[in-house]
């Protein structure tokens, strides 16, 4: 193992869970692109908002010599962590497989790709690298990297999967055969939200749908088929209401694969894998609440199963509100008082009967 | 950031001599390689202007439109911008209002669908900005 800092231990957010708070910069991806910030900047907005203590980052967003870093982003980057107690928890990967237009990335590339990537992450003192790969020779090829450097790497399980959909379970099936406890998943609470989120509806409303085409939307949404037959039905609502599909952009494409309805009770077959969480939300209600996301329900199986880890709050509102539209901050604030009262709320319960 | 309308910010309109700089922002969350993407049109006034015309700078680099596609190794990183430079016979001085639209269009290079099939993103942006000086 290389020589590295000591891990700073962070304190659980209530005493009696395992379960840690941090956010990722992801969550101020507006004010970021926006060149608000410098990264010491960003730092000192979040510290002085008294969030923390697991700071995430996602590498191809942050680091401006992606996919390596140098020396004074590494020095400056540890000067900030140690000035504000902060815990690095989880570093984002991406595989850009398609970087070059001629061809796709070879398999040698795909590693010779990662492991800048990992090695990055070492040097900054994470103990994690969400992974977007779970290729069998690929991850087979990187855990002696992980090993080296004392990785864990998480594929992340996002929306529109939960942790029994065919893809997840080929790799729970790749992850028993080579059995290594670097290996696991960053589970995203998109995949199993109650419902869709205002943020999105609010977009949506403002491209031209009115309430009926919401409440369809809505419906849709709701039903079990797959995301591909789920969009091509409200496409076809569309056209029959005389509204072009395209007026909508992107967006009405993302309403299903960005927004998951799992039951959250499957988070519980994949606890002992789940490394990481991306504690996703889009909006926090005058009630404290989110509105889409079931955090009760969601932190009451974390807490019962005893998991230890960090909930990197990930506002995404940004995908579909503008800068200035809300403000991240105080939203990731809110949301940690929420998660703080869900585990609360489930240690209270412990002996309460699974299924009831 | 809405992944899309803020391609064009307060300050994007440049004086440059012979016409006018348009400094743009990635309509997506994380940085890109140069080869990501796929196309940009610019039209200012109303008047569309011809691909070939324009030139794509970033840092010290000058690219045109067609020339992206090979430029794999190099980062638009998410907080620097990426200045169309648009010829105009007659360019607008600082301090007056333009009416300028930008679309941009992405192939996202870690989201692939099938081989050599990634999703994208069409981002079109368009505004009256006032001319500013320099960036």
């Amino acid at each position: 193992m290389t020589a590295t800092a000591p891990t700073r231990v962070a304190e659980p957010a209530v005493p009696g869970s395992g379960i840690r708070l941090g956010l990722t910069l992801y969550s101020l991806t507006s004010e970021w692109a926006a060149g608000r910030y410098d990264l010491a900047g960003l730092l000192d907005v979040v510290h002085s908002a008294g969030i923390g203590p697991g700071v995430e980052i996602v590498a191809s967003q942050t680091i401006r010599t992606y996919p390596d870093v140098t020396d004074e982003f590494v020095r400056d980057w540890r000067d900030a962590v140690d000035r504000h107690g902060f815990v690095p928890s989880s570093f984002g990967c991406n595989l850009d497989m398609g970087r070059r237009r001629d061809r796709d990335m070879t398999e040698d590339e795909e590693y010779e790709f990662t492991v800048p990537q990992f090695r990055s992450a070492h040097a900054l003192g994470f103990p994690l690298v969400r992974i977007q790969s779970a290729k069998p020779s690929l991850i087979r090829r990187l855990l002696p990297v992980a090993e080296e450097l004392d990785l864990t790497m998480g594929w992340e399980l996002h929306a529109p999967l939960g942790p029994n959909s065919p893809k997840v379970l080929e790799i729970r099936e790749t992850y028993a055969e080579i059995d290594s406890p670097r290996l696991g998943f960053v589970a995203d609470f998109s995949a199993t939200m109650r419902a869709m989120s205002p943020t999105i509806l609010r977009k949506l409303a403002r491209t031209g749908l009115g309430a009926d085409e919401l409440r369809k939307l809505q419906e849709i949404w709701a039903t079990d088929a797959d995301i591909d037959a789920r969009h091509g039905e409200f496409v076809e609502y569309l056209h029959s209401r005389g509204i072009a599909p395209e007026s909508l952009g992107s967006f009405a494409r993302l309403a299903f694969t960005m927004h998951g309805h799992v039951d959250p009770a499957e988070w519980a077959d994949i606890m002992p894998l789940v490394k990481h969480v991306h504690a996703k939300f889009y909006d926090i209600d005058e009630h404290g609440d989110e509105p889409a996301i079931d955090y009760p329900a969601i932190v009451r199986e974390f807490v019962r199963a005893g998991w230890s880890g960090f909930f990197s709050s990930e506002w995404e509102g940004h995908a579909f509100a503008d800068l200035d539209e809300a403000d991240p901050v105080d939203l990731v604030r809110k949301q940690h008082d929420l998660i703080r009262r869900s585990i609360a709320t489930a240690l209270a319960a412990p002996s309460e009967d699974k299924d009831a | 950031m809405a992944t899309g309308d803020t391609v064009l910010t307060d300050d994007s309109l440049i004086a440059r001599p012979g016409g006018l700089g348009i400094a743009l922002t990635v309509p997506w969350y994380r940085s890109l390689w140069l080869s990501s993407v796929t196309d940009i049109t610019v039209s200012v006034a109303g008047r569309e202007i011809a691909r070939d015309d324009l030139r794509v700078e970033l840092g010290e680099r000058t690219h045109r439109v067609d020339e992206l596609p090979d430029q794999w190794d190099v980062l638009w990183f998410v907080q620097d911008r990426l200045v169309v430079v648009v010829p105009l016979d007659e360019p607008p001085t600082e301090g007056r209002a333009v009416d300028v639209e930008v679309t941009v269009d992405l192939r996202l290079p870690y989201m692939q669908i099938a081989p050599r099939v990634y999703v994208t993103n069409h981002a079109s942006d368009r505004r009256s900005l006032t001319v500013g000086s320099t960036r």
